[in-house]
């Protein structure tokens, strides 16, 4: 078992593996932490969910860490709320509106935090701030439809070479995961239109329920092998389908 | 294929031998800046009239029985390239500089069959116009202490026989009689710091990797020198590439490594051949590869070529880029010693820092700790350029003062200038004033005053410099070289680099002094890696010791070096124009006009302050003001 103090409190921790942002958000204490998501690796670029640490051996030094990357190590001290930490997340969050001026979530943000971004130059009203969770997610998928191309300031995410991504399949988890809503998903009649690219839809055969594109199943046919017809119907209706299924067998 | 540690011993006995019955050593240097400048040709021109003599010889030949002969070989970089193509001749020393092609029959019937001196090869001061014969004589070279640069200069890189004649490889014999604990507590006892920048010591990183238990462990050599001033790397790489190799495979017996890798900027084609022969000669002679002379120890070295990106040097982004992923830095932990190259514990270490070992293990820890301060033992190579009269790559004893650096070995400012900054450590690194010229350099110390040794690039700049113009030439390197991975440094180098635009561009306030001092804190301290963690010191020390020259920039609308376009302005002196309108002709915004013969007048509105009017008046008739 590790002990850790947050913000003086002590805590105990029974999973070695858990990074120190698991453990803040599981207390209650809300940090801003843009470019996290619990079912994807963390990548630690926002730099939002920054923390002071100290340890009693440090000799009263202390370093500033990404909670979602960091890992619980025995005795530390953590503090999400310094006036270190304040200082600096307030500054990012500037630094993130001044590029995406227009965008609710971080307008938001720098409302709690008391930032204003009037010093920061040009405002430029970009939709993206680059936190990479649309590109893991779409590298979970086994797909990888989209990347992260060029270098600082350029740097972006995009398709490669800019055209409409073959291999994407429509899923749509890119745009589920984005924190600040910048992939543009539309779905008009059964079709699903991202990344420039259009996908008919499957209704499900037995509640009729649009629920996933057609290339989304033949991923998962392809995949795992699992017969075609049976991807047809929605999740819902399959989960009722086997609870029919059991009730006949045992029940009736 | 040596076998044994005993065979090694023999073998080297016998080279040396050997090499001292040459009489005489011609070297032409065949560094990147001294063969660009055809110092091949030289090399070749002064062999075949060697040879043509009879005289010529090498370690083979005088084994086969030839004696008393001259060796014309291919040296590493002298470090004084300004000065090149440079060529040497030992035992004299005698070091001739700018030698051209045709210079070659002289220097043979001269100095190699008569003995005497080419005096009109020889370097000369340009300020006092004294003549030096050999190397040692000149100040340059005088001053330094040439340890891990002992090579470059005076051996052949592409001869492994030559190596091992003056000791090389030696310390192999030596350190497979230690156990794996005592190497890394040696290099621990020695104090050997990192010298690719951050100077963290190199025997607590081997110690650890030596602890790791792990099915696979790598040492990797870091040659990427982004630092676009710096060159000490890739000139021990081209000069004495078998010494990075044998202080890798030191460290590789010493952590329990049986792979390395040595990742080379891909613009230093000549250190990636040279490195290739070197590893190829080594496992000849059975120094890398299975059972390394009998001790059962397996080690071998890959080159890998850069990705060509400032920030692949960093380590976590160096080992992604080796693995065949983009080049982008991670957080750490976990540590490169526990989780680097493929997860698995790593020894990652700078080329510079490789070279010390075999110096550290052949002269012992006692004799190296005597170099140089106290927790920073030994030497450090710099790169030497800006506005300094002798330029070029030095090496000192760490501790030395700006002051040597700059005066004794640098011959000080040309044209009775004064000295205004340097800038040490690249564009990571920060600025230092006259007021430190006593300051000792070495880790602790620089790090005191906000700067650091960094890659150990040198910049000297003169009186005639903008500190706010040096600030945003950094800060757009940096922008530029940004990965995008993280807000603060993406996001960040961007802003401050329009702020410094601004103040240049004549447009800065007071308040955006402020925000640059609290967006440099912000990329200093929540940045992802070293990159985006040092951007900020070019700006942090320009605005701690030249705050002045920003608030002149900003205030009083001036640039007091001069330098800012932005705040020049131009008018003609009537008494002094004879109306000749060459002015007027080169103006490419046609600001210029008046009758000929009669005063010429700039319109103020149209000028956008270019000089051209200026220096194309035949009677200094445009005033700057
Ligand atoms: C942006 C950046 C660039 C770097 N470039 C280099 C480099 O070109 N060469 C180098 O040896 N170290 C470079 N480093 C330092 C390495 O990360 C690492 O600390 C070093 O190679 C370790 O070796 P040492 O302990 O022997 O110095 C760089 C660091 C950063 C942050
Ligand atoms: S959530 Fe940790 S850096 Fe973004």
């Amino acid at each position: 078992m590790i002990k850790i103090r947050v913000n003086g409190k002590p805590v105990a921790i029974h999973d070695e593996d858990k990074t120190l942002l698991d453990v803040i958000k599981e207390i209650g204490i809300n940090i801003p932490a843009l470019c996290y998501h619990p079912g994807l690796p963390a990548r630690g670029s926002c730099r939002l969910c920054v923390v002071e640490i100290t340890k009693p051996s440090w000799n009263g030094r202390s370093k500033i860490v990404t909670s979602c990357l960091y890992p619980c190590e025995d005795g530390l001290e953590v503090l999400t709320h310094s006036p270190k930490v304040i200082k600096l997340r307030k500054v990012i969050i500037k630094l993130l509106l001044a590029r995406c001026s227009d965008s609710k979530e971080l307008q938001e943000l720098a409302l709690q935090y008391n930032a204003d971004v009037s010093r920061f130059g040009t405002k430029e009203n970009e939709k993206c701030i680059l936190c990479g969770l649309c590109t893991r997610a779409c590298e979970e998928m086994g797909i990888e439809a989209i990347s992260m191309v060029n270098r600082g300031w350029k740097k972006e995410v995009a398709p490669p070479y800019y055209e409409p991504p073959e291999n994407c399949i429509g899923c749509g988890a890119c745009a589920e995961v984005c924190p600040v809503g910048a992939i543009e998903l539309t779905e008009t009649n059964g079709i699903r239109r991202i990344w420039n690219r259009e996908f008919e839809i499957q209704k499900c055969v037995e509640c009729g329920k649009y629920f996933a594109t057609v290339a989304q199943l033949e991923h998962l046919h392809n995949k795992y092998g699992i017969p075609l017809k049976d991807l047809k119907t929605c999740p819902e209706c399959s989960k009722k389908r086997v609870g029919t299924v059991l009730k006949k067998t045992f029940f009736d | 294929m040596i076998k044994t540690i005993e065979e090694l011993r023999n073998l080297a006995a016998d080279y040396k031998k050997a090499l001292g019955h040459e009489k005489m050593k011609i070297l032409v240097c065949a560094g990147t800046g001294c063969m660009s400048s055809g110092s091949l040709k030289i090399y070749e021109a002064l062999k075949k009239i060697v040879t043509e003599k009879g005289l010529y010889v090498d370690i083979d030949l005088i084994k086969e029985g030839k004696k008393g002969g001259v060796n014309v070989s291919p040296s590493g970089c002298h470090g004084f390239c300004e000065m090149g193509p440079l060529v040497r001749i030992e035992p004299q020393g005698y070091l001739y500089v700018k030698v051209q092609e045709e210079d070659a029959q002289e220097i043979v019937e001269n100095t190699v069959e008569k003995g005497e001196v080419v005096e009109r090869l020889l370097f000369k001061n340009p300020e006092t116009g004294q003549t030096y014969e050999t190397s040692k004589s000149i100040p340059f070279y005088g001053k330094q202490n040439r340890l891990v640069l002992e090579h470059c200069g005076t051996i052949n890189p592409e001869s492994i026989k030559e190596y091992i004649a003056l000791g090389g490889y030696q310390t192999l014999a030596d350190v497979f009689e230690m156990s794996p604990e005592k190497v890394c507590q040696t290099i621990l006892k020695a104090e050997l710091r990192g010298r690719g920048g951050g100077g963290f010591p190199a025997g607590i990183k081997w110690d650890s990797v030596r602890k790791e238990k792990a099915d696979q462990k790598y040492v990797v050599c870091n040659g990427d020198e982004g630092d676009p001033g710096a060159f000490m790397d890739r000139s021990i790489m081209e000069g004495d590439p078998h010494r990075v190799i044998e202080g890798m495979i030191i460290a590789g017996y010493a952590s329990g490594a049986t792979k390395g890798y040595i990742y080379v900027r891909a613009e230093y084609p000549l250190a990636v051949k040279r490195l290739k022969t070197a590893i190829e000669q080594a496992r000849e002679f059975g120094l890398l590869g299975k059972n390394i002379l009998g001790t059962g120890f397996d080690f071998d070295i890959k080159i890998n070529k850069g990705a060509g990106a400032f920030v692949c040097g960093e380590g976590s982004a160096l080992t992604a880029s080796i693995e065949g992923n983009r080049g982008m830095p991670r957080t750490r932990p976990p540590r490169t010693v526990q989780k680097g190259l493929f997860q698995k514990p790593t020894v990652l270490n700078n080329v510079e820092t490789f070279a010390n070992v075999p110096l550290i293990i052949s002269k012992g820890v006692d004799w190296y700790l005597k170099i140089g301060t106290k927790g920073n033992p030994g030497t450090k190579a710099f790169a030497l350029t800006g506005n300094i009269v002798n330029t070029g790559l030095i090496e000192v004893p760490m501790g030395t003062t700006l002051r040597e650096v700059i005066y004794d070995i640098g011959g000080g400012i040309p044209g009775g200038k004064k000295l205004k900054a340097v800038q040490i450590g690249g564009p990571s690194g920060g600025c230092l004033t006259p007021e430190h010229l006593d300051l000792p350099m070495d880790f602790d110390s620089l790090k005191s005053v906000g700067a650091m040794i960094g890659s150990g690039g040198l910049v000297v700049m003169d009186e005639d410099t903008c500190m706010v113009e040096v600030a945003r030439f950094f800060m757009d390197f940096t922008q530029k070289e940004s990965c995008g991975k993280c807000v603060p440094c993406r996001e960040g180098t961007k802003r401050m680099l329009e702020i410094l635009e601004k103040i240049v561009a004549g447009e800065g306030t007071m308040e955006d002094i402020e925000t640059l001092e609290i967006l440099a804190e912000t990329v200093k301290d929540g940045s992802l890696c070293g990159l985006g963690k040092t951007a900020s010191n070019p700006v942090l020390t320009t605005l701690k010791y030249f705050r002045d020259e920003y608030i002149a920039h900003v205030k009083e609308k001036v640039c007091p070096a001069g330098v800012c376009k932005a705040f020049k302005s131009y008018c003609i002196d009537p008494e002094l124009c004879k109306g000749c309108g060459k002015c007027s002709r080169v103006c490419p915004n046609s600001a210029i006009t008046g009758k000929i013969k009669n005063p010429f007048k700039i319109d103020k509105e149209k000028c956008i302050n270019c000089g051209a009017c200026a220096n194309a008046c035949p009677f200094n008739a445009v005033k700057e003001g």
